[in-house]
């Protein structure tokens, strides 16, 4: 985490000068590698590791919904473009900025790492464990690059979209497992069912936990993006007809009228 | 690699000198495992019972070691097995139970304890009529213990369940765990389950009399005791008496779920 951060500050030395808002890309960076620290970490990395389905999809939420898109807001765009120039991740960074592509890899992530087999085989050791928060790292990373990517020209353009693509991304397809989860009759991962329990949880409830986790603990952040997409585009319709109007009534004018005299009477 | 070698041979023949179930236990212990979804974690628990001295190793368990299979070999060796294995039609379908079978149903014996209440109580005569399942573990035991009997407890309050189940918890620390300690931490889990204890004599006789492991509490380098080491196993026995699966640490609800009914059944 510190390297992460120190290596950060110091690639910012090299910022072009007269970059505006660069303290908050800052923050929003120091914030998500905090997010990531948290998540990974003694209480909640252990307890999602080997004892709480719920703890492992709180993890799960807080690397895709939290970290991930705070990561790429927190980029500025000079330095992941130098970045991508010098690793030559230029082509696929916009390849995988694509919203079919993010949104299927990350809808595959996430049904796979949350199978039973691949949660009671990878979750039983130290370096699987890693695998799977990593992946999960990548998952968020890859979804949220078509709205969030610090490249601007691998962002999608129409509001609209991004709202579909997040709606369809993000809020559809974490349901299923959700509701397996929420509805099975039987523990279905048997690392968590032959845990120690923790504080009384049994493991039925706990897995019920999880699927709620899943399901309902993404909606302030997808549904708080669409309605903040929203507002921008309404804000960006507003203004384009401002300026439309405006426009025609410039053209529309004759020569010398006084428009102020005009509104004023009417 | 040399010295790899030799501890690999003081590792064989300690397991061989130290797990020999018959010789402990006189009481023969299928080599089979619980199938299902979790066999590397089956493994890992059975690795962990074996360094208490829990579980007996098993024969091809011992084998592997000797012979130190592994790498190629040990998959030559395993696609040649699945290979014979899918020619003869043999398949883990055919198992009667989802538990450990045993080789021979055996009966199930009849010591005399003391419940929570201070009664006496005859293990197999005061239990006619209802499965038996019998543990061996002490109250402040970290982790076998409780999960045990916590799935026993969400087992047997699921719909669909046999009501004629009895846990009998057996206590393997008697000077700590009296009969309201026992009472107390079963409440935990249900309060029909059903704790015994006696004075060690008793306890370590019933143990054998179980061919359970009889549990110890080591003593490390230093000489100071470390936790008790117990038989991690669930011993079952149907209404007609008779013991034909064991039921390891740690087994799933879903195998209790699919072999309760089936021993109940068997009167």
């Amino acid at each position: 985490m510190l390297l992460l951060i120190s290596s950060y500050l110091i690639f910012q030395r090299r910022a072009p000068k007269g970059d505006d808002g660069e303290t908050k890309k800052r923050r929003l960076f120091i914030i998500s590698v905090l997010l990531l620290w948290a998540a990974t970490d003694w209480p909640l990395g252990l307890l999602g590791a080997s004892y709480l389905a719920s703890a492992h999809m709180l993890q799960f939420l807080i690397y895709t919904m939290a970290v991930a898109p705070l990561f790429w807001l927190g980029i500025p765009e000079w330095m992941a473009r130098r970045i991508a120039g010098r690793l030559r991740l230029y082509r696929l960074m916009g390849r995988i900025a694509q919203p079919v592509v993010g949104g299927v890899l990350f809808n595959f992530i996430l049904i796979a790492t949350h199978s039973p087999w691949a949660v009671d085989n990878f979750r039983t050791n130290q370096f699987g464990s890693f695998l799977m928060d990593f992946v999960w790292l990548i998952g968020g990373l890859l979804v949220w690059a078509p709205i969030v990517s610090p490249i601007t020209e691998h962002r999608m353009t129409s509001y609209p979209g991004r709202m579909a693509y997040l709606f369809l991304a993000l809020g559809v397809v974490p349901a299923v497992p959700a509701g397996f989860l929420t509805f099975a009759g039987f523990p279905l991962y048997a690392i968590y069912e032959l845990a120690p329990r923790v504080h009384g949880l049994s493991a039925t409830t706990d897995q019920q936990l999880a699927g709620l986790v899943m399901k309902l603990g993404g909606i302030p952040v997808v549904w708080g993006t669409i309605v903040a997409l929203m507002y921008q585009w309404s804000e960006a319709t507003r203004a384009e007809s401002a300026a439309s109007r405006a426009k025609n009534t410039a053209l529309s004018a004759p020569e010398g009228f006084d428009q102020s005299n005009t509104e004023a009477d009417q | 690699m040399a010295a790899d070698k030799a501890q690999l041979r003081n590792y064989t023949e300690r397991s061989e000198s130290s797990f020999r179930p018959s010789a402990l236990t006189g009481f023969p212990v299928s080599s089979k495992r619980p199938h299902g979804g979790v066999a590397q974690l089956v493994e890992r628990f059975g690795r962990i019972e074996e360094a208490r001295g829990s579980i007996p190793l098993t024969s091809t368990q011992k084998r592997k070691i000797a012979r130190g299979l592994h790498g190629p070999r040990a998959m030559t060796f395993l696609m040649a097995i699945a290979l014979v294995l899918g020619a003869c039609g043999v398949s883990s379908e055919n198992k009667a139970y989802s538990g450990l079978e045993l080789d021979k149903p055996r009966p199930m014996p009849d010591p005399i304890l003391i419940d929570t209440q201070g009664q006496r109580f005859a293990m197999r005569s005061d239990t006619q009529g209802s499965v038996r399942l019998v543990y061996f573990g002490f109250t402040s035991c970290p982790d076998i213990c409780p999960v045990h009997l916590e799935q026993l407890s969400n087992v047997l309050a699921r719909p669909g369940m046999p009501p004629n189940v009895k846990v009998l918890f057996v206590t393997v620390d008697p000077e700590t765990d009296t009969p309201a300690v026992i009472r107390d931490f079963l409440n935990q889990f249900s309060v029909d389950f059903i704790g015994l204890t006696g004075t060690k004599e008793q306890l370590v006789d019933v143990q054998r009399q179980f061919s359970a492991l009889v549990a110890l509490a080591p003593n490390d380098e230093e000489g100071t005791p470390n936790d008790l080491g117990h038989d991690g196993r669930v011993f079952a026995f149907a209404p007609d008496g008779l013991g034909r699966t064991q039921y390891p640490h740690p087994t799933r609800q879903t195998t209790w779920t699919r072999d309760l009914p089936k021993l109940a059944a068997l009167r």
